[in-house]
């Protein structure tokens, strides 16, 4: 496959584990982790329910074991957790000649808001508050001394970020790459959604017709990606394969998207057709569906359009961790690659009840199958669409 | 009701930015949506902001909005029966 | 491998003259939006930094068939911050109560792009670059690679950078000593910049983007050595550079004492003439395309003077925490 890069490391943090081995036993219990709101005051503590990191940013920094930046950003704090576990396992001591491209949306507005306006008298809080700065600071944690850069795309950011990072391996710029997202819960975005009216007051209900929004939740996941030629020589392990990837704009309004899905559709044909695969290749797909009335519709209408009548086992583990924003793609790749190594897809909690149209069902118990290719599925405000495609090894060539 | 009417062109005009429109040019019983001022998903919610703002009422299901801002002459007549600022 | 061309830009800044004022924040005069090309419907929400991004893109893709473009990049350090303060200062004044939406959508860091692809209903790529000083050079490296690797052929590159009242209020109480414009020299701006980046030459190619480079200033190597290496990886003797353009994160001299080898390259500082916003490069790289094509450069008080140069080799580079490197080819 001439798109593919390997996958040699996964790190995450997430409301339902502190790292992919929690992460993964969560999932097999179908154990979420979205309950009322707990470490920012204001109207939504104790009131809205969210998918919540259950660490205050002084434990963080505690778990994390180094000396971090005044006032760091929680999104900071939390990607510095994840990569660093995605490193470890890639068998990387220190982030050194390897790019670092992240997704985020919050980037450091989760500590510049909680001083503005007057911001403690020290300017250096409105530095903080830049996407940039949040990936900088934790990249520097790292030890990086290569490309920094952050993709901004809403809720598509992180697989976004997985994508640029994946080109820079393929074109033989870097040999290896560390990607992924991270966003933490802010006020900003919590009364941001609310404005939309896109809030729940109940667990999420992904895909099911009586769903009624979405709840947000906070995170971070990252994979180590390497070329395939780089590794031939080496006896590193390869956790499965980005075998295909792209991104697609719906054009049809800011916030809500097109009837017939129509980014959507363009972003999955798109990465199939980068993977060189067909529709009848893809064992199953983690969705985007975050349980808002729209997306989940245009996101079903899509999948029906491009899969017609063989639609593949799909789910939507966001009825785990709720809406991680910037960070999903980066936690629902791994979700993703978990289900190639273990040959299991996951379960989409609380469905109960068909849409009317599409008719379409996601699963609603953990399938053990035969999984060669995973599609992910991410959407983001501005009609941003990105689909990236994971592939078990045994089914690369 | 004419004045309510009147100061509602007026708050519509202010919330929305609509810059180049006057309150004349607005008819009582012209669609605000799609056709007409050409409004859409975003600004519905605006107007239920301002609903519950300055007049007390809270519109929680966003469905509802369609009924309610067809044009000022239904905006003006549920804002008379349910307001409570 | 093929090669990057520019075949078209458009860029929105400050113009010298108000320069002139001592002024440490210094505005874009955004002109008003024909209402036959956009309707004050569509643009009513616009905040100045979608305008600006709006402007520069439809003038950069007046002699293309949209047809071809096959996405749309943008970087910007700070996003649509207007919108971002206003939001913020709602939800402090009101106490989270009866919020507004329209600012929170408008503060998306992709709302340029976004806007963009809904005017010209691209379903294209559509990509949003934010690091600091180097989110266009992080866009235009991302199109560069796929242009060079026939993913895609034409894209519409750029960066937005916009004041906002609320912010420059918090930072002139904040920053009660002497202010960056009386340190510097430079002002505080804004602007935007959009390109059109394509593997295909046509009669509109402005010059080629022979090689990019983002690096960080701690890295293994020193700035003159990258800059050294950079040169001889696209095999160009320093003689052959007609220009260094480059600006910096603040006003230190990249070019000291102990980086001899370019001491006979004309340098030009480019800050002097727009001011100091994050993504200023973009004025760097239109400037570098007016000199490649040997415009005249009719601008009263510019310190460049253009006399009977030709210009083949510009190397453009950008000093801060990461700093990158463009190189530029006449056609």
């Amino acid at each position: 496959m001439k798109n593919a890069v390997a996958v040699t490391g996964m790190g995450m943090i997430t409301p339902i584990g502190n790292d992919v081995a929690q992460n993964y036993h969560s999932l097999l219990q179908k154990q979420h982790g979205i309950k009322t709101l707990q470490h920012i005051s204001g109207k939504h503590q104790h009131q809205t329910l969210v998918g919540e990191v259950p660490w205050t940013n002084a434990e963080l920094i505690e778990k994390l074991g180094a000396e971090v930046p005044k006032n760091s950003s929680r999104t900071s704090l939390l990607a510095a957790i994840a990569a660093r576990e995605a490193l470890s396992q890639a068998g990387i001591n220190v982030a050194e000649d390897m790019p670092i491209v992240v997704g985020t949306s919050v980037g450091g507005m989760d500590i510049f808001e909680q001083h503005f306006p007057h911001l403690l008298q020290d300017n250096r809080l409105i530095q903080r508050r830049d996407v940039g700065d949040s990936s900088r600071v934790f990249a520097h944690l790292l030890g990086s001394n290569s490309l920094v850069t952050s993709i901004s795309t809403a809720c598509s950011s992180a697989a976004n970020a997985i994508a640029f990072g994946a080109r820079l391996v393929l074109s033989g710029r870097a040999d290896r790459v560390l990607v992924g997202g991270s966003d933490a819960l802010s006020r900003f975005t919590m009364n941001g959604f609310d404005s939309l009216m896109l809030l729940s007051n109940e667990l999420n209900r992904p895909f099911d017709a009586n769903r009624n929004g979405l709840n947000l939740g906070e995170g971070a996941g990252f994979l180590v990606l390497e070329s395939i030629a780089s590794l031939k020589n080496t006896a590193k392990p390869i956790l499965g394969y980005l075998s295909g990837f792209s991104n697609a704009n719906d054009a049809f309004h800011q916030t809500s998207t097109s009837e017939h899905g129509e980014g959507a559709y363009l972003a999955m044909k798109q990465a199939l057709a980068s993977a060189a695969l067909t529709p009848q290749a893809i064992d199953y797909i983690n969705a985007h569906g975050t349980a808002t009335e729209n997306n989940d519709r245009t996101e079903a209408t899509a999948i029906a359009r491009l899969f017609k009548d063989q639609i593949p086992p799909f789910s939507s583990t966001k009825a785990y961790t709720g809406h991680t924003l910037g960070a999903s793609a980066g936690i629902e790749a791994i979700y993703a690659l978990l289900a190639l190594q273990h040959q299991l897809a996951f379960a989409n909690l609380r469905f109960e009840k068909t849409m009317d149209q599409p008719a379409l069902a996601p699963i609603t118990d953990h399938q053990t199958t035969a999984i060669r290719h995973v599609l992910s599925n991410s959407f983001g405000f501005g009609g941003n669409c990105s689909t990236l495609i994971f592939s078990h090894e045994q089914s690369l060539y | 009701m004419e004045e309510l009417k009147a100061e509602l062109k007026a708050k519509i005009i202010e919330a929305l930015n609509l810059e180049e429109v006057t309150v004349d040019e607005i008819e009582d019983q012209a669609p605000l949506f799609g056709d007409g001022l050409g409004l859409d998903s975003i600004d519905a919610l605006e107007l239920t902001v301002l609903l519950d703002k300055d007049y007390g009422i809270k519109v929680t299901d966003p469905k509802i909005g369609k009924t309610i801002f067809q044009s000022i002459e239904t905006l003006a007549a549920y804002i008379s029966e349910n307001r409570t600022k | 491998m093929n090669k990057v061309y520019i075949n078209a830009a458009s860029i929105c800044v400050t113009t010298p003259d108000q320069h002139h004022t001592a002024e440490n924040w210094l505005k874009v005069d955004v002109p008003k939006i024909d209402s036959k090309l956009l309707s004050p419907n569509a643009t009513r929400r616009m905040s100045k930094a979608v305008k600006m991004g709006i402007l520069c893109s439809l003038e950069a893709v007046s002699q293309m068939d949209l047809a071809n473009l096959d996405g749309i990049l943008v970087g910007s350090s700070k996003g649509c911050l207007i919108d971002s303060d206003k939001f913020l200062q709602s939800i402090v004044e009101q106490q989270e109560e009866f919020l507004s939406p329209t600012p929170f959508i408008q503060s998306t860091h992709n709302t340029v792009a976004g806007q963009i692809a809904l005017l010209i209903k691209n379903t294209g790529y559509n990509m949003t670059y934010s690091q600091g000083r180097i989110s266009f050079e992080s866009a235009a490296l991302d199109a560069y690679i796929q242009l060079t690797m026939n993913e895609r052929n034409t894209l519409l590159v750029g960066a937005v950078d916009e004041l906002s009242d609320i912010s420059i209020k918090i930072s002139s109480i904040l920053d009660k000593t002497t202010s960056q414009q009386q340190m510097t020299g430079i002002s505080q701006s804004e602007g935007a910049g959009f390109f059109i980046f394509s593997n295909r030459q046509d009669e509109h190619t402005r010059a080629e983007l022979t090689d990019i480079s983002i690096y960080q200033a701690k890295a293994k190597l020193s700035s003159e050595a990258q800059l050294l290496a950079f040169l001889k990886k696209n095999k160009v003797p320093i003689e052959q550079i007609d220009a260094i353009i480059y600006g910096s994160a603040n006003m230190e001299n990249p070019f000291d004492a102990s980086s001899t080898s370019f001491n006979k390259t004309r340098k030009i500082n480019y800050q002097l003439q727009i001011g100091r916003f994050d993504t200023d490069i973009v004025f760097a790289l239109d400037l570098a395309l007016k000199l490649l094509c040997n415009q005249t450069l009719v601008q009263k008080s510019s310190p460049i003077e253009n006399g009977n140069r030709s210009y083949q080799k510009i190397l453009i580079c950008n000093f801060g925490e990461q700093n990158s490197l463009m190189l530029l080819s006449g056609c």
